[in-house]
């Protein structure tokens, strides 16, 4: 895409925004008219909420057409035909109970040896992933492998405070006020660089040690080669929900709405501006005791694990879920909402339909601790469970929307769909065949 | 019930939970074997060379007295927390990399902290010769002294040429202050500074650690800093080899104030005692208001017992006494005290030592119920050194606490007892974990449970399934734990994987040290500041 042409979309976007009432319209005609695969890119969000989901409350009674009316999935009504639900998937490799968490996106038990999936499609489309996460390991205990999910070589911290994901997010991509010091940047990556390849000749057969530092020194280089950022809006996003934050402790548990809000905040306008086209936003950690009844919540002042995803009772699962209602309401409201807007590189259609927002957990359902597709017998009924996995999006017109689709495989075929969504397409996954799931691809 | 101690206790093998449940990181799940830090051997050995990236807290600490004019520095959010190993420390050299993360946050700190020393609120102080004869001279003077503190050794000249030089041509297409600035960049993200070494050079059959790496190592082991001003002097001369020379520093820095902040750092890792802080009771409103000073009267615990009593792990284990603020003490029920950090006896049937603390009781346990299972397992992982378990697959949470009606332990045996799969790994813990019962989720003690009478009784397996030991309540489950070696063995391993950080697997460099502290010679305290005349402590492997 020439620059003039690129301009002329930013142009058309802005108008289109400027309109208000307008645009809306304008995407939802567009959508009707338009069904080919885009050229523009796909982003690909990834929405992870722990300890499963309530079955009874969760699933499409059937395969078919999609309609959002499950307790836990009512808040994705609006985006009804842009939302996919998948039933059957299963841990891969053996994965199991909560420490699944570590399988969910490498695809294996204890994350195997490979990066996860986010990673693995931002090298193979030359771009970054970028990890959030909203109070994702506790202050108190620090980041452990209860809180491995994103492994970018090694386990990737998430970024906890929305206010650092913005500033990571859109400052590379904001021209430099006065002296412009990227030279200087690059003279002093360029000197560590070689100090750490001097102290790396050095240290002649330790293999280990050596290791250590080629690591380094590709980080090193691999931060002297990141450039700016794409960045398909004009100026810098206003960010409310951010500033609703302001500089509260992000690790506070009485402040998780308001941080959870900020990061789906950021995570939408770094998703409609492309300055980060692979985002995944971790939701607290497994085993998290985290308190449910903060200011703006779901007013249940329990803790997750414990006292909701472990509840066999009728009261108790309703509880748990309208908590992870919750999440799909804040999704729907912060992130999905904001996402229906004409995509600035390609406006005859919406973010949303240019995106793919996958949401996931570790198990199936919490009580059972189970990461499997099989029968639980919840109040003596029985249903069919399964990893509770949710697509939303067009994802560029590569995907089926609108569907409840059966698949009793494992779920690195899930992964392998989201990477064919994003125009990423994978034939392995970890040296391990992989395939798409038929019934989402279009 | 009196306690019956079996002999074999010491010697009680590892139990392999496999077999009829599948569980990840069982045989061929690709992991490493993980160490046995209990482990011990005919005489210490050393581990092999290493270098140890600084944790989060050593690169500020660091910068902090490598630019003390800055004060407290406001950039720790940069640098994010390190990942807590398996051990439970967040200091393992095998894990402390610099990955796409760990530069992106380095960089991004750098350039906050040069940024603020070069402004012109601090330019002054950082760098008096800015003002008068902003040279090239000047610009070594800050190499020279700010270089020093980072490296933990004077830079060499061709070091000391790359900064000067690089601040040149910044400053040919800026100013000086923008030289300085990116020359400071340029320190803070080295390796020498990023990097503790361990490395030494080869001398025979095994590697010496240099006269810097041991004054470092000293420094960073026992307070998480940069050698100070006394450390730096005695790298002249060599005389750190001497082990006597670095017995007395290593006492002398665990009194400063860092040196206890050091300590405390290993007993959160090892014990856990601060997860109570992101626990949540809900069906005990007020317990939101304690959990902060459950922390602190632990802390005042060990302080007692380690600092002031010269206590080993016996004393940790059975002091029978706590300290206590009014808000906590009414909370336990023992009354009014006085202060905020009144000693007070246990009563007779509440329990002894560290495991009798609330906040140990209370994060062990689940949100409504005590839990027998994480209690147990704490024990068996923490004092025993037995290897974490994971949860097994489709395994039904235990069944809703149902007060007044059955017991927690009567829930816990018709869930995990009674069912010979769940049994076959719950037998070696929550026998251990019932000895806790008379102490609620939220740490407090109950002669009851609910109206119903509690069995606290318990035992210890070995991997034969014969009864090593049998208690009756925590006391003296407590004292069983601190009369058996392997207690002790446990403590004394996990403490030198810590401050040797992670010894790069060796768990057996401390074995003389391990002795006194096993037959009471020596205290904890003690046994820490002898870690450092351990022969890993001045060479490793070649």
């Amino acid at each position: 895409m020439s620059r003039s042409t690129n301009l002329l979309r930013r142009r058309t976007f802005l108008k289109a925004i400027g309109l208000g009432l307008a645009a809306p319209l304008a995407v939802k005609m567009s959508r009707l008219a338009v069904a080919a695969t885009t050229d523009a890119y796909t982003r690909l969000f990834i929405y992870y909420v722990p300890h499963g989901s309530p079955v009874e409350y969760f699933g499409p009674a059937q395969a078919g057409a999609f309609s959002a009316d499950s307790t836990i999935l009512a808040p994705l009504a609006p985006f009804a035909g842009q939302t996919n639900v998948v039933r059957g998937l299963g841990m891969n490799d053996g994965a199991t109970n909560h420490a699944a968490i570590r399988a969910t996106l490498t695809g294996f038990n204890e994350g195997g040896s490979g990066d996860s999936i986010d990673k693995i499609i931002a090298d193979q489309l030359g771009r970054q992933a970028y990890a959030m996460g909203t109070i994702p390991y506790a202050a108190s205990a620090g980041f452990s492998s209860d809180s491995f999910l994103v492994k970018h070589g090694q386990w990737l911290r998430p970024t906890e405070d929305p206010n650092k994901a913005a500033s990571d997010l859109f400052a590379a991509s904001e021209p430099s006020e006065g002296v412009d010091e990227t030279a200087f940047r690059q003279a002093a990556l360029g000197l560590t660089e070689t100090e750490v390849d001097g102290m790396q000749q050095a240290l002649s057969g330790l293999t280990k040690e050596k290791n250590k530092l080629q690591l380094h020194l590709e980080s090193i280089q691999a931060l002297k080669a990141s450039g700016p950022s794409v960045n398909l809006c004009e100026g810098a996003p206003s960010f409310s929900k951010l500033a609703a934050l302001g500089s509260a402790d992000v690790m506070d548990q009485a402040n998780f709405g308001k941080v959870l809000d900020a990061h789906l905040e950021v995570a939408a306008s770094a998703m409609i501006c492309g300055t980060a086209p692979i985002l995944t936003l971790q939701n607290l950690w497994v085993n998290s005791g985290l308190n449910f009844g903060f200011a703006g919540g779901p007013g249940i002042a329990k803790g997750h694990h414990d006292g909701l995803s472990h509840s066999w009772d009728v009261a108790g699962r309703q509880e748990f879920a309208q908590v992870q209602r919750y999440f799909y309401e804040r999704l729907a409201t912060v992130l999905l909402t904001a996402l229906d807007v004409p995509d600035p590189g390609d406006p005859s259609r919406s973010v949303l339909d240019n995106s793919l927002i996958y949401v996931c957990s570790e198990v199936s359902d919490g009580a059972n601790h189970n990461s499997n597709a099989g029968p639980v017998y919840i109040a003596g009924t029985e249903y069919q469970n399964y990893l509770p996995c949710v697509t939303i999006g067009g994802a560029g017109g590569r995907l089926h929307t609108g569907r409840v689709v059966d698949a009793y495989v494992p779920h690195t075929d899930m992964l392998a769909t989201l990477a064919y969504g994003v125009g990423a397409p994978l034939s392995s996954i970890g040296g391990q065949s992989v395939s798409t799931i038929g019934g989402l691809i279009s | 019930m009196m306690s019956r101690i079996g002999g074999l206790l010491a010697a009680l093998t590892l139990v392999s939970c496999t077999g009829a449940i599948d569980r990840p990181g069982g045989e061929g799940s690709g992991e490493e074997e993980k160490p046995d830090h209990a482990l011990r051997c005919e005489e210490s050995r050393i581990g092999p060379p290493l270098l140890r990236r600084l944790t989060a807290g050593e690169l500020l600490a660091t910068i902090e007295q490598a630019i003390p004019e800055l004060g407290e520095l406001p950039v720790a959010a940069s640098l994010g927390a390190d990942p807590v190993s398996e051990s439970g420390f967040a200091n393992n050299a095998s894990e402390l990399l610099v990955g796409a993360q760990t530069a992106r946050e380095m960089l991004a700190t750098a350039e906050t902290v040069a940024t603020l020393a070069t402004s012109d609120a601090f330019m002054s102080a950082v760098l008096p010769c800015a003002a008068e004869q902003p040279d090239a001279a000047c610009i070594g003077s800050l190499v020279d002294r700010v270089g020093l503190k980072l490296f933990r050794r004077p830079l060499s000249a061709e070091e000391r040429t790359r900064y000067v030089e690089l601040a040149a041509s910044v400053e040919q297409q800026s100013d000086f202050a923008t030289g300085a600035k990116w020359a400071l960049v340029a320190l803070l993200q080295s390796p020498n500074f990023v990097y503790r070494s361990e490395i030494g050079i080869v001398a025979g059959g095994e590697r010496e650690l240099e006269p810097w790496e041991i004054a470092s190592a000293l420094s960073y082991n026992y307070t998480g800093g940069p050698p100070d001003t006394e450390l730096a002097a005695l790298v002249e001369g060599d005389a750190l080899r001497d082990p006597e020379v670095r017995l007395a520093q290593a006492r002398r820095l665990l009194q400063t104030d860092a040196g206890h902040e050091k300590v405390f750092e290993f007993f959160r890792g090892w014990s856990g005692y601060q997860q109570v802080v992101g626990t949540v009771k809900n069906d005990v409103p007020n317990f939101s208001d304690v959990k902060v000073s459950m922390v602190r009267e632990t802390e005042r615990f060990i302080e007692s017992v380690v600092y002031e009593q010269a206590g080993g792990v016996h004393e940790l284990l059975t002091a029978d006494f706590t300290s206590l603020d009014s808000q906590l003490a009414e909370f336990y029920g023992y009354g009014a005290v006085v202060g905020e950090a009144e000693v007070v006896q246990r009563p007779a049937q509440w329990g002894v030592g560290l495991l009798a603390q609330g906040s140990m009781l209370a994060g062990y346990a689940h949100e409504n119920s005590s839990s027998p299972t994480m209690r147990g397992l704490m024990v068996y992982e923490r004092l025993q050194c037995k290897q974490k378990l994971s949860a097994p697959a489709n395994i039904p949470n235990i069944g809703v606490p149902d007060p007044g009606t059955t017991t927690t332990r009567q829930r816990y045996e018709d869930s995990h007892a009674a069912s010979p799969a769940c049994n076959f790994c719950h037998q070696f813990f929550d026998p251990i974990g019932f000895a806790f019962e008379n102490f609620d989720a939220t740490g407090r003690f109950r002669s009851d449970e609910s109206g119903l009478p509690i069995d606290a009784s318990g035992n210890i397996l070995n991997a034969n399934l014969e009864v090593l030991a049998e208690f009756d309540g925590i006391t003296d489950l407590a004292h069983t734990l601190a009369d058996t070696p392997l207690t002790t063995d446990c403590v004394s391993g996990l403490a030198a994987t810590w401050s040797f950080g992670g010894a790069g697997g060796q768990t057996c460099v401390a074995e003389e040290a391990r002795d006194s502290l096993l037959t009471g010679e020596i205290g904890i305290l003690e046994y820490l500041a002898q870690l450092s005349v351990a022969p890993h402590f001045t060479a490793r492997t070649k």
